[in-house]
């Protein structure tokens, strides 16, 4: 996914599903490499709705030292995050039933979401969407995938067991 | 896992063609996947496959 999503150093990001923080993680250190200075990082907000996840993901990143890169915000991640968007990059780490309209409009003109889109169970295409300058969106199917079902208000009407 | 087993795995994602850019193939190098996996995950961190995190949930394989 890191590759699909072409991150540069400066990237404002969100990240829907947490999970261990180990993807924000990587994430972090290419849009915030620790040998560039500080004042040129952007910042990974990371988003999980089960809340013994949302601990485990904060105390692993902060052990891994990117606490300092990455905020992980325990809630809906279907209703993307108002707070600090508009966002460079979106990633959704979690399988939706169709891609979340919130999720869309976050998204900065020139940006770039990936998003595996498909049913529960089964394997999902795994979609790019860049946002033109004029918000138009360009959908791109980048192969198939599998990845545990997004939850929320925009995803898949079952528990998250 | 060792050190070594993860270097490998990423020498195979780069021999793949998963792997292309500089910065991607580093920010791996530089924060292995062990480092996140719950105690009893560990020894399988550079297995190419998710592996389970607690909650019915799991942590991205590595090619993810």
């Amino acid at each position: 996914m890191n590759e699909a999503l072409e991150l540069e150093v400066g990237h404002k990001v969100l990240e829907v599903g947490a999970g261990s923080g180990w993807h924000a993680s990587t994430i972090a250190e290419i849009i915030a490499p620790s040998d560039v200075p500080k004042d040129k990082w952007g910042h990974v907000y990371t988003i999980e709705i089960i809340p013994r996840l949302a601990n485990f993901a904060r105390e692993n990143i902060a052990r891994a030292g990117y606490s300092d890169r990455v905020t992980v915000i325990c809630g809906d991640g279907s209703l993307g995050y108002p707070d600090e968007a508009p966002y460079d990059r979106i990633l959704v780490t979690a399988a939706a039933p169709k891609i979340p309209e919130p999720l869309k409009e976050q998204l900065k003109p020139g940006g770039i979401m990936v998003i595996p889109v498909g049913e529960v169970g089964f394997y999902q295409t795994l979609i790019r969407i860049r946002k033109m300058m004029d918000g138009r969106i360009i959908e791109e199917d980048l192969g198939g995938v599998a990845f545990v079902p997004l939850v929320g208000k925009y995803g898949h009407k079952i528990g998250y067991r | 896992m060792s050190e070594t087993d993860w270097e490998r795995l990423i020498y195979d994602l780069i021999r793949c063609g998963i792997l292309k850019s500089p910065r991607v193939i580093r920010a791996m190098r530089l924060v292995p996947r062990s480092l996140f996996l719950p105690e009893s995950q560990k020894p399988y961190a550079a297995i190419d496959t998710p592996l389970p995190i607690g909650e019915g949930q799991t942590i991205s394989a590595p090619q993810g």
